[in-house]
C-alpha cells in the first residue's frame, strides 16, 4: 500500500519549491508525451537527413501503408491487453483465417460473402475457445498460446487437405480488388485504420464497457467485487480481437495474393503495444499512444530504409528504441506513483 | 483532456496526408506524359561488346544475356530486394548487381530482407520511394503481391526464381528443370563409376531432397529424379522423396530410408547445397559414408570448400554461378526497360573433385 | 436499548465451509443510525458474517429481516438493492483509475442512445457532492487512486458505498493499515456518516478504537455471537473477556 507521503502539493510551499514544482511538472509533461515528442523528433531527423526523399507526401503515404492492416489489429490488441488479456495467438489466427477464406473462396469458388461468414464464424469459435480456457482459470497467455498452436495446425491441415504448396494463391478478382481498393489515391485500409483507433478511443474512454475493461485489467478482484462480469468482458474482447485479426489476415493475404499459415506482421502486436506503453499486467495504456507508437515504428522502417541502413544495424536500432521506450515508461510510472 | 489533443493531432496528420497524396497523384501524371515524349526521339546507338563483359566479370566470365546500348534512353533506376545479404550465395548476387549497374551506368537501389521473406512487402514500400524504373526480388510465396504492388506504381517486377504469373510475365533465374537434369547427369556419371567398384551388385535407391512449398524446388529436384530414374532404370519404389514440408529434418528422413533398406546404396540430389550436405555429414558420422553419393545444386563457397576436402561420396555440384545470375538480372531488367530482346540464364558449370581446386582458386583465391 | 430501531436482523444464520463451521446460528440485531461494532479474535467468524450480509456469500440456513421485512440477499447486487454496501478491507480500488471512476466502478452513470456513453460530467458532479458531504479531503478527483493516502482511499471507498445508495455501510477493518493521523481521519468519517443517519457495521479488533466510536459492541467467538453490549454499559475488560470466550449472563 502506498501509505507513504501524503500530498506534497497541498502542503507547505516555499518560493524554492515553486520552481522545483515547475521543473517537476515539465519533466512530467515530457515523460507523459515522450512518445509523441520522439515521433516529432524522428520526423525532423529523417527530414534533415534525407530532405528530398523523406519530405514528400509519398513517403508519408508509404508510412501509413506500412501501418496498414496490422495497425487495425493493434488497435483491438491494445484494448485486449488493457483488459488484462495477453493474446499470443494473433499470427496463427490471422494465417488460419486467411487460409480458411482462401480455401472456400479461391479453391471452392464459393461467393465472397459465404467465405467471409465462414471465416468470421471460425474466428469467433477461436475467441470463444480462448475465453473458455481462461474461465477455467488458465492465464490468458497460456490459453492463447495453446489456441495459437491449434490454429497453426488447422492452417497446415487446410494446406494439406487442399494439396497446396505451402500456401494458397489468392487472386480471385473481387477480393483482390477489394483488398487493393483505394479512396482518393490511398488504400482504404489507411482511413479505416484511423477509424478503428477513433472507435477504440470512444469505447475505452466514453463507454461503460471501456471503464470496465480498465477496471478489470487494473484490479480483477476489485472489478468482480463491484459486480463486473470479468469472464463476459474477456469473452467479448478476445472474440473481437480474433475476428479483427482474422479479417486483417484476409486483407494481408489479399494484398500479397497468397494465404499462408502464419502472418508474422500480426504476431508483433504485443511488442508494438508494449512499445507504446501498454502495461503487460493490464489496466493501463492509451490507445492514442499506441497509434503514435505504430506510426513511430513505421516511420523508423521507412526512414532507415531511405537512409539505406544495413539490416543488422536496422534490427539493432529497433531493439534499442524498444529498450529505451520501456525504460522511459517505467520511469514515468515510478514518477506518477510518487 | 490530453487524449483528445492526441487524437486531434493525429486526425490533422491523416487529413494532411490524404490531401497531399491526392495532389501528388496529379504531379505524377504530368511526368508520365513528358517521359513518352523523350522516348519518341530517335538517336544513334552503340552497343557493349560481349568480350568486354566476360573480361570485367572475370573470374566468373559471365556471358551477357542481352546486347545493351552504351547510352540508355533514360537514366534508369533499378531496385532489388535481396533475400539475405549475409548468405554467401545471395551476397554474390548483390556484389554482381552493383558492379553491373556501375558498368552500365545506371542507379541501383537494394534492400536486405535478412532472411525473412515476410518483411519483403514492407521493404518494397521503402524501395519504391526511390522512384524506381523496375524492381525485383527473390521471394517465394510473396512475389505475386510484390509484383502487383509494383504494377500499382506503374513499374514492372522481375523476380529471380519466381513466377511466371499474370503479374510477372518475365521469368528470370536458374532454369530449374535444366539445373536438375544437369545435376542428375553428373550424379549418373559418379554412380556408374562406383558401380564398377564397391557398389557392384548393390541395390540402388535415389533420394530427392526437396521442399514442397517452393515451386522452384519441386521442379528442380523433380527433374533430377526423373532424369536419374530413367538413366539408371530404377523402379518407382526405388525413387524416394524427403520433403521438408512434412516438418521432419532431412537428416532424419535420409536416416529412415537407409534403415529401411540396410543393404541398399543411395544417390541423392537436394534442392540446394546445404540440404544435401547436412544429411551427408550425418550419414558419414554414423559410419555409412560408403553407402551414399551426393551431387548438389548451387555451388557457392561453402560446398566448394567441402568438396576440396574430398569427401568419399560427394561427387560434385552444379555451379549456379550466383555472380553471373546477379549480373544477368541487371541486363534482363535493362533490356526489358529498353524493349530489347534477352536470353535465358544458363547453368554451365559442373564441378567435381577433379576440378574443384582450380575453380576455387579462380573464384576465391588460395586459402 | 429497546427504544432503538432495528434496521437489519439476521435470523439463525448458519454457514459452513466443509468441516469448518464458520457461523453458527447467529441472530444479530443492527441498530439504525448507529455504529454497530463487530469484534472477535481472528477466525471468530466476523468476516464470514459480513460477507453473508453483503451478499458475497450465501448461508446454508437462516435468513434476514431488513426494515422489518423477511428477505434473502441474493448477491452483491441484491444487497445494494436493500441499501447494504460493503467497504472491503482491501477497499477494492483500481490503482490506475482516478477517484471518480473508482467511486462509480460498476455503477457508472450513462447517457445517450441506449445508455452506452459515460456521463462524465454527471459523475464528476456527484462525486464532488458525495465527497463534500463526508468532508473528505481530496483536492483533485481526477487523481489516480494510487497517489492517494490511506485515509483518502477509505473516503473513496465509502463514497462508492454512498453512491450505490448505501444506508447500511459495512466497514471491514478500515484502520488496520493506517497511521495515527489517518486513523483519526477515518474515525471522523465514520462519525460524519452517523451524523447523516447512516447505519455503520464496523469490524475491528482494536478495542480502544471501538470504544471510541461505536454505539453497540457485538462479540463473536468460534462462530457464535455471544453477546451485544451498548458502549455506555460495557467495560473494556468485559468485552476483552467475551472475546476470549467468556460468556457473561
Amino acid at each position: 500500500m502506498a501509505s507513504g507521503s501524503p500530498n506534497q502539493r497541498a502542503g507547505l510551499q516555499t518560493a524554492g519549491s515553486d520552481s522545483r514544482n515547475r521543473r517537476k511538472r515539465i519533466i512530467q509533461f515530457l515523460l507523459d508525451n515522450g512518445l509523441f515528442i520522439a515521433f516529432v523528433l524522428e520526423l525532423i531527423l529523417f527530414a534533415a537527413a534525407a530532405p528530398d526523399l523523406f519530405v514528400r507526401a509519398r513517403t508519408l503515404e508509404a508510412i501509413l501503408r506500412l501501418s496498414g492492416p496490422a495497425g487495425i489489429v493493434l488497435a483491438s490488441y491494445t484494448i485486449t491487453l488493457i483488459s488484462g488479456q495477453i493474446d499470443l495467438s494473433t499470427a496463427q489466427v490471422g494465417g488460419m483465417a486467411s487460409l480458411m477464406f482462401a480455401a472456400v473462396f479461391q479453391l471452392l469458388e464459393w461467393p465472397l460473402g459465404v467465405a467471409l461468414a465462414l471465416t468470421v464464424l471460425l474466428t469467433i469459435a477461436v475467441g470463444l475457445l480462448s475465453s473458455y480456457l481462461i474461465k477455467q482459470g488458465i492465464p490468458s497467455f497460456v490459453s492463447t498460446l495453446a489456441v495459437g498452436v491449434v490454429c497453426g495446425g488447422i492452417g497446415f491441415l487446410i494446406i494439406n487437405l487442399t494439396n497446396q504448396p505451402g500456401m494458397i494463391r489468392l487472386v480471385r478478382p473481387p477480393l483482390r480488388d477489394i483488398a487493393n481498393f483505394e479512396i482518393i489515391g490511398v488504400p482504404f485500409v489507411i482511413p479505416l485504420m484511423f477509424v478503428a483507433y477513433a472507435i477504440g478511443w470512444v469505447v475505452l474512454n466514453q463507454t461503460r464497457f471501456g471503464a470496465h475493461i480498465y477496471a478489470m485489467g487494473g484490479n480483477p478482484a476489485a472489478a468482480a467485487l463491484n459486480g463486473i462480469n470479468a469472464i463476459r468482458i474477456a469473452r467479448i474482447v478476445l472474440v473481437t480481437n480474433a475476428v479483427i485479426t482474422g479479417m486483417a489476415g484476409i486483407l494481408i493475404a489479399g494484398r500479397q495474393l497468397a494465404a499462408q499459415p502464419g502472418v508474422e506482421g500480426l504476431g508483433q502486436s504485443l511488442t508494438a503495444a508494449l512499445f507504446a506503453g501498454v502495461a503487460l499486467s493490464g489496466g493501463s495504456g492509451k490507445i492514442e499512444r499506441t497509434l503514435i507508437g505504430l506510426l513511430f515504428l513505421s516511420t523508423l522502417t521507412i526512414g532507415l530504409g531511405i537512409l539505406n541502413v544495413a539490416a543488422p544495424v536496422r534490427q539493432l536500432i529497433f531493439g534499442s528504441a524498444f529498450v529505451f521506450a520501456i525504460l522511459l515508461d517505467s520511469i514515468r510510472q515510478q514518477l506518477e506513483s510518487r | 483532456m490530453k487524449s483528445k489533443r492526441y487524437l486531434f493531432a493525429v486526425l490533422v496528420l491523416a487529413l494532411a496526408v490524404i490531401v497531399l497524396t491526392a495532389c501528388e497523384t496529379q504531379t505524377v501524371e504530368v511526368e508520365v506524359t513528358r517521359v513518352v515524349d523523350v522516348t519518341a526521339t530517335p538517336r544513334a546507338v552503340t552497343f557493349h561488346e560481349a568480350s568486354a563483359i566476360e573480361e570485367i566479370t572475370a573470374p566468373h566470365q559471365c556471358k551477357p544475356l542481352a546486347t545493351l546500348p552504351t547510352e540508355f534512353s533514360q537514366p534508369w533506376r533499378l531496385g532489388f530486394i535481396n533475400p539475405n545479404l549475409a548468405h554467401p550465395f545471395f551476397g554474390e548476387w548483390s556484389g554482381a548487381m552493383k558492379s553491373a549497374a556501375e558498368f552500365y551506368g545506371v542507379e541501383f537501389f537494394e534492400s536486405d530482407a535478412a532472411g525473412d521473406y515476410s518483411t519483403e512487402p514492407d521493404l518494397l514500400e521503402t524501395l519504391l520511394l526511390n522512384d524506381l524504373s523496375i524492381v525485383g526480388a527473390h521471394g517465394p510465396n510473396v512475389y505475386e503481391g510484390l509484383a502487383l504492388r509494383a504494377l500499382d506504381e506503374g513499374i514492372q517486377f522481375i523476380g529471380i526464381d519466381n513466377g511466371p504469373s499474370e503479374y510477372t510475365p518475365i521469368v528470370y533465374g536458374i532454369p530449374d528443370g535444366i539445373a536438375g537434369m544437369r545435376g542428375a547427369e553428373l550424379l549418373v556419371e559418379g554412380v556408374r563409376k562406383r558401380q564398377q567398384e564397391d557398389w557392384a551388385g548393390r541395390e540402388l535407391f535415389f533420394i530427392e531432397l526437396t521442399h514442397g512449398g517452393i515451386p522452384a524446388c519441386v521442379t528442380r529436384t523433380g527433374s533430377a529424379a526423373s532424369t536419374f530414374q530413367e538413366a539408371m532404370g530404377l523402379d518407382d519404389d526405388h525413387v524416394l522423396m524427403a520433403d521438408l514440408t512434412t516438418g521432419r529434418s532431412a537428416e532424419d528422413m535420409v536416416n529412415d530410408a537407409m534403415t529401411a533398406n540396410p543393404e541398399g546404396v543411395f544417390a541423392m540430389i537436394p534442392c540446394w547445397d546445404g540440404l544435401g550436405i547436412g544429411p551427408y555429414n550425418a550419414v558419414a558420422e554414423a559410419g555409412n559414408e560408403a553407402d551414399v553419393m551426393l551431387v548438389t545444386l548451387g555451388g557457392d563457397e561453402p560446398p566448394a570448400k567441402f568438396l576440396k576436402t574430398r569427401p568419399m561420396g560427394y561427387y560434385g555440384f552444379i555451379e549456379f554461378q550466383p555472380y553471373c545470375e546477379g549480373w544477368g538480372w541487371v541486363e534482363v531488367a535493362l533490356a526489358t526497360l529498353e524493349g530489347l530482346p534477352f536470353e535465358t540464364y544458363q547453368v554451365r558449370k559442373a564441378i567435381t573433385q577433379d576440378t574443384v581446386d582450380q575453380r576455387y582458386e579462380e573464384l576465391y583465391g588460395s586459402e | 436499548m429497546a427504544s432503538e430501531d432495528v434496521i437489519l436482523e439476521t435470523i439463525d444464520l448458519d454457514k459452513s465451509f466443509g468441516a469448518v463451521h464458520a457461523v453458527r446460528t447467529v441472530s444479530w440485531k443492527v441498530y439504525e443510525g448507529r455504529v454497530n461494532a463487530l469484534v472477535g479474535d481472528n477466525g471468530a467468524g466476523k468476516s464470514t458474517l459480513i460477507k453473508l450480509i453483503s451478499g458475497a456469500l450465501q448461508p446454508n440456513s437462516g435468513g434476514f429481516r431488513v426494515r422489518g421485512q423477511e428477505t434473502r440477499i441474493g448477491g452483491p447486487a441484491g444487497a445494494f438493492g436493500l441499501g447494504i454496501a460493503a467497504v472491503y478491507q482491501n477497499l477494492a480500488l483500481v490503482e490506475n483509475r482516478d477517484v471518480v471512476m473508482n467511486m462509480f466502478l460498476g455503477s457508472e452513470l450513462t447517457r445517450g442512445p441506449g445508455q452506452i456513453f459515460l456521463d462524465h460530467k454527471g459523475m464528476l458532479r456527484q462525486a464532488h457532492e458525495v465527497l463534500d458531504d463526508i468532508h473528505a479531503r481530496i483536492p483533485n478527483v481526477r487523481e489516480m487512486v494510487r497517489n492517494l493516502s490511506g485515509g483518502q482511499r477509505q473516503a473513496v471507498a465509502v463514497g462508492r458505498a454512498l453512491i450505490r445508495g448505501g444506508e447500511i455501510i459495512i466497514m471491514d477493518e478500515p484502520t488496520a493499515a493506517l497511521g495515527v493521523e489517518q486513523t483519526q481521519e477515518v474515525l471522523q468519517l465514520i462519525d460524519t456518516l452517523r451524523g447523516q443517519g447512516k447505519t455503520i457495521i464496523l469490524i475491528s479488533h482494536n478495542i480502544q478504537q471501538v470504544f471510541e466510536i461505536a454505539d453497540y459492541i457485538s462479540v463473536m467467538f468460534h462462530g457464535e455471537l455471544i453477546g451485544t453490549r451498548s458502549r455506555d454499559e460495557a467495560t473494556e475488560a468485559e468485552v476483552v473477556a467475551m472475546i476470549m470466550g467468556k460468556r457473561s449472563p
